[in-house]
């Protein structure tokens, strides 16, 4: 009888476990990467410099040394219905950066949050940003700039543009 | 094994029963009729008569990425730029519906409707921040945000349609504390061309409240007054969009609270008295647009949860839906 019960709720939990996987495939897409090769101006004049470096994703990276002038530039724009989005720390990160990402609607921004991302800890992986309030979107926009942040050491320091990643919902 | 079995199978089932709304799933859209009876307003009565006028106004619609025009009971629409390209940043139409005028990976363009003549204005502009694209009345300049080699801070830059020729209406540094310290987004152009309105914030952090105010410019004067403090209310925590009536009157302004959940205000702008005309957490609210004659204007409705549905509607400055407008997307000009 206890065979028989185990065998049951094993059978069970398979389903339920593959179901949920299937729903899951159903709702989320991506990720989808968004490379530093893709930066328009958002307010910046000067472009961050592109680098050689294996520390950073696909070996490239861009940046710009913090100052009180902050250049900000933005990524790509992203598919419609962007819902998750994470951006990747590079191992030759030094300063903390404030990420800043946007949804929008029928042209009106939407979503609109600042993250402090301090990419000289957790170097080699992807911080997580954040998700949407507003699904559906027309589309999803990741900004950044040099800007000094406060509570954070800013003495010449860089700060990395390198690959976003996010995902889409359905 | 058995523990180990039991909670696989726990895990499994509690994952599975998470709710949706963190994976929401998008379904077409139904048609606006559909959604007048379901708690629409703050007053929430369903009008017994549907007034609807004669449908000959020319609106612009945005579907799914699709720019286009069309009349108002959605018929004879004509496409002005495809989902299939990259997506835009601003776009505007101009009020004798000619010209189609567009911000796409910091070049403006300009759309001639009948001749399908696309051309691009761009001279200096290294990019924008945001906010919105909009014509003069005479149709002969453009206003939008953005800045320039010479001013690379964000300003108020009026651009001429046939030259590209930038004038700098207002840098930042020639605005109050708020303003020049934080960010600045052009939002709207009076419908006779003598003030603009434009708003100053700050990015918050996820959850917190976005500080903010909204300002009007009188191009004449070149001089600003700020006719709304975010820190001295508390319903709306995050402004999305603006839009300043045709006798500038009222100012229509949509944002959300804390939820956040999209509503619709008016501010009156002659007693500085601000009114929520939407209400509700089953649907988000924007109005971008008024119609002629400034007692009414287009309001979208989009459901918070699936399937998403959304719906237009004309309502006026009481709040009363006067009837729908059967338009897929959403009108934004």
């Amino acid at each position: 009888m206890r065979k028989v019960i185990s065998r049951i709720v094993l059978s069970v939990a398979v389903a339920t476990l593959v179901a949920f996987l299937f729903a899951s495939m159903a709702n989320a897409a991506g990720p989808y990467t968004i490379t530093e090769n893709t930066l328009y101006s958002a307010g910046g004049y000067y472009p961050p410099i592109q680098i050689y470096n294996p520390g950073c994703a696909g070996n490239y990276c861009r940046y710009l040394v913090q100052d009180n002038y902050p250049d900000t530039w933005r990524w790509a724009y992203t598919k419609p219905n962007m819902y998750q989005l994470w951006v990747y720390r590079p191992l030759v990160g030094q300063a903390a950066a404030k990420y800043w990402w946007l949804t929008y609607r029928y042209g009106t921004t939407k979503d609109s949050w600042f993250v402090t991302v301090d990419q000289s800890k957790n170097k080699g992986t992807w911080a997580y940003l954040g998700f949407a309030d507003y699904v559906p979107n027309d589309k999803g926009e990741l900004r950044l700039s040099e800007a000094c942040v406060p509570g954070y050491w800013c003495g010449g320091l860089k700060v990395y543009w390198d690959n976003m990643k996010y995902n889409t919902s359905p | 094994m058995k523990k180990s079995i039991l909670f696989v199978f726990l895990l499994s089932f509690f994952v599975a029963c998470a709710p949706e709304t963190t994976v929401p799933i998008l379904t077409r859209t139904a048609q606006p009729t559909d959604l007048i009876p379901t708690g629409l307003m703050h007053n929430t009565a369903v009008p017994t008569r549907v007034d609807i006028p004669e449908m000959n106004e020319k609106v612009l619609v945005v579907s799914q990425g699709n720019y286009f025009i069309a009349d108002l009971d959605g018929s004879a629409p004509v496409l002005l730029y495809s989902a299939e390209m990259e997506p835009l940043t601003m776009a505007s139409l101009s009020s004798d519906k000619t010209k189609f005028a567009y911000f796409k990976n910091n070049f403006l363009y300009v759309l001639d409707i009948a001749r399908q003549a696309t051309i691009a204005l761009n001279q200096d502009i290294i990019g924008s921040i945001g906010g919105n694209l909009r014509w003069s009345p005479d149709e002969k300049k453009l206003a939008m945000t953005c800045s320039n080699s010479q001013h690379p801070s964000n300003s108020i830059c009026q651009i001429d349609a046939q030259s590209g020729q930038i004038e700098f209406l207002l840098n930042q540094s020639d605005t109050d504390q708020f303003c020049s310290v934080n960010y600045m987004a052009f939002f709207d152009w009076s419908n006779d061309g003598t003030t603009m309105v434009y708003t100053c914030f700050i990015v918050p952090e996820k959850g917190q409240k976005q500080a903010f105010a909204i300002y009007l410019y009188d191009i004449a004067s070149k001089t600003s007054s700020r006719i709304f403090d975010s820190s001295l209310q508390d319903s709306i925590w995050y402004l999305h969009s603006t839009s300043l009536s045709p006798n500038n009157k009222y100012l229509l302004v949509s944002g959300a609270g804390q939820t956040p959940i999209d509503q619709v205000f008016l501010l009156d702008l002659t007693t500085n008295n601000m009114r929520q005309l939407t209400s509700g957490s089953e649907y988000h609210s924007d109005a971008f647009v008024w119609r002629i004659d400034g007692d009414s204007f287009y309001l979208h409705k989009t459901m918070i949860q699936s399937p998403y549905t959304e719906s237009n509607f004309v309502m006026d400055t009481n709040g009363e839906v006067l009837f729908p407008v059967d338009v897929d997307g959403a009108i934004i000009e």
